[in-house]
């Protein structure tokens, strides 16, 4: 009994796999991609004449900007350096990218506020940008001034 | 049991021993991989504005395979190749491979040497004969994009070599 045991074990052992396999493993790291530039160094918004009980004046300037992003529900967000003078209000509004949201023409300061949100994974040139400048008869006489804006891109 | 019986028991162990098992089965040896591969914003084609460099080489030697104990130098055999499904790769993101050297050894490689889709089912990638030793190994990644997002992407290539 006990050799008629061996005997059937020595048989399957005889049935071995023919081949072999081996695994080779791929592997890469996908880094959060944030990039940003405008189209323009700088724009100029040129104030005119205004009549004491008209309608404030706005003037307005355009350029682009160029976003390239991997991130998942972010936003645009634009701020100035320097207020701008009493009476004068200067304002932003983007052509938001496929599938984002815009939020219209917004009033700018020295916080950043959100001009465009729920932006999924982008690569998107040219996207329009204006600038409004609304100036009141309380401006008085402006002088020529400047300020920088700042345009960031932010992942959830 | 008598002796005559035992005897003649063992012998009909052995010689069932002898033609149970089959000729030595072939091995395969894989090593390296490619894991090294890390896609930044340097990638962008352009400018901002741009998309990321959809296709990655590994280095031409990224991995190198064996393939050893055959009967002979005219023991032939072929090798295929899957991609092992998971849920950490990118549908849009498909693997190819090439063989970029032939190894060395008695016998022959053929086939193999142009870059081709490493799907989830099997598939013939190179046959050869004999024992062959270091037979190089390239992998491209290809449909790399900004819609994949950030995260870590992970994939086995499983190879197996058939005794043809």
């Amino acid at each position: 009994m006990l050799a008629a045991a061996t005997f059937l074990v020595v048989l399957s052992a005889g049935c071995a796999l023919a081949g072999s396999s081996a695994t080779l493993t791929i592997h890469y790291e996908a880094t959060p991609i944030s990039e940003i530039a405008l189209g323009d160094d700088y724009i100029n918004l040129q104030v005119g004449s205004s009549v004491s009980g008209d309608e404030p004046t706005t003037y307005t300037a355009s350029t682009t900007y160029d976003l390239t992003t991997n991130g998942f529900d972010g936003k645009l967000s634009g701020s100035i350096g320097d207020d701008v003078a009493g009476g004068l209000s200067l304002s932003a509004e983007l052509t938001p990218p496929e599938g984002a949201v815009g939020c219209g023409e917004v009033v700018l300061g020295r916080s950043p506020v959100d001009l465009i949100t729920g932006i999924a994974p982008t690569a998107a040139g040219g996207l329009g940008l204006t600038f409004r400048l609304t100036a009141g008869v309380e401006a008085g006489l402006v002088e020529p001034s400047h300020t920088l804006f700042t345009l960031t891109v932010t992942d959830r | 049991m008598r002796k005559t019986q035992y005897n003649w028991l063992l012998a009909l162990i052995l010689i069932a021993a002898v033609h149970a098992l089959p000729a030595h089965a072939i091995d395969m040896y894989v090593s390296g991989g490619w894991t090294t591969l890390t896609i930044t914003a340097s990638d962008l084609v352009g400018e901002a504005g741009s998309g990321l460099v959809s296709t990655y080489d590994s280095d031409p030697a990224t991995a190198a395979l064996d393939v050893a104990n055959t009967s002979s130098s005219s023991d032939a055999w072929r090798i295929e190749v899957r991609r092992s499904e998971s849920a950490s790769w990118s549908d849009s993101c498909r693997v190819l491979i090439r063989r970029t050297s032939d190894g060395s050894g008695a016998g022959f490689v053929s086939g193999g040497t142009i870059y081709q889709e490493v799907g989830l089912i099997g598939a013939a990638f190179f046959d050869g004969s004999g024992d062959r030793l270091g037979i190089n190994l390239q992998v491209r990644i290809d449909g790399v994009s900004v819609s994949d997002g950030p995260s870590m992407y992970s994939s086995d290539l499983v190879l197996t070599v058939v005794d043809l």
